[in-house]
């Protein structure tokens, strides 16, 4: 990985499925989950992110797909 | 006694006292079967992500409580039958979660960003996360390589492209998980 990591581990260690400012930031304009190589965050952070982020797309909190501004 | 939040949508057409009754016939099911409610958190109403059964808007309710396992059974089967739940999650939280969680709530609050201190210059950077992620390249090979090594990205452009679907999404996956869910 080249990018530094910019999160220490602490920070995500637990992801609130309801943290939807939280779970924006880790996703792309078009709704899909930004990979790690981009996000610079562990792969077991990754796990957790991604578990609350398929939670919030079911509640409805975020979108499966959003459209892209064109 | 386990310690469980879910998070429950309505449909808005209910009024609001057809929600407030709603949301009170909830958590008697819960304490009738032995739960003890902790936290009743009305988010109201929200616009959705996408369109459920046609509505654009939810009432949203989040409820925690300790109880018996057995319950989630019986909720979840409530829940279900339910035609004005759009959507529920229930969620166990295990005593370290709940630790964890806690920690980061006073954190917060006592404003110090989620992290404990750790003495790093990133300290600073917590919202760079976002300007970092290019989203005009949405579609291509995300970028995280230093400019220095711009040189070598044409040589391995054709192998990034194709390593590009081991992004995180199942694409798959997530269509079950809203079929399943939706049949309520």
């Amino acid at each position: 990985m080249t990018r530094t990591r910019r999160f220490s581990t602490d920070r995500l260690a637990f992801i609130d499925y309801k943290d939807v400012e939280l779970l924006k930031r880790f996703v792309t304009d078009r709704g899909k989950i930004v990979p790690r190589r981009q996000s610079g965050i562990t792969a077991a952070e990754q796990r957790r992110l991604t578990k609350a982020i398929k939670r919030a797309r079911h509640l409805a909190l975020l979108p499966f797909t959003a459209e892209s501004v064109r | 006694m386990r310690h469980y939040e879910a998070t429950i949508v309505l449909d808005p057409g209910l009024g609001e006292d057809g929600l407030s009754r709603h949301v009170e016939r909830i958590k008697d099911a819960i304490k009738k079967q032995g739960g003890e409610l902790l936290v009743e958190e009305r988010w109201g109403m929200r616009t959705l992500a996408y369109q459920i059964q046609k509505r654009d808007q939810g009432y949203y309710v989040i409820l925690e409580w300790e109880g018996p396992g057995e319950l989630i059974a019986e909720l979840d089967r409530i829940l279900r039958l339910d035609e004005n739940v759009l959507r529920h999650l229930i969620i166990t939280l295990d005593p370290k979660e709940l630790a964890v969680r806690e920690e980061q709530r006073q954190r917060r609050a006592a404003g110090e960003g989620d992290r404990p201190r750790r003495g790093r210059d990133d300290d600073e950077n917590e919202d760079e996360i976002s300007s970092d992620i290019d989203e005009d390249e949405d579609d291509l090979a995300p970028r995280a390589i230093p400019v220095v090594e711009e040189v070598l990205e044409d040589v391995q452009a054709p192998e990034e492209e194709e390593s590009d679907e081991e992004a995180v999404e199942d694409d798959e996956s997530d269509g079950e998980e809203a079929d399943e869910k939706e049949e309520a």
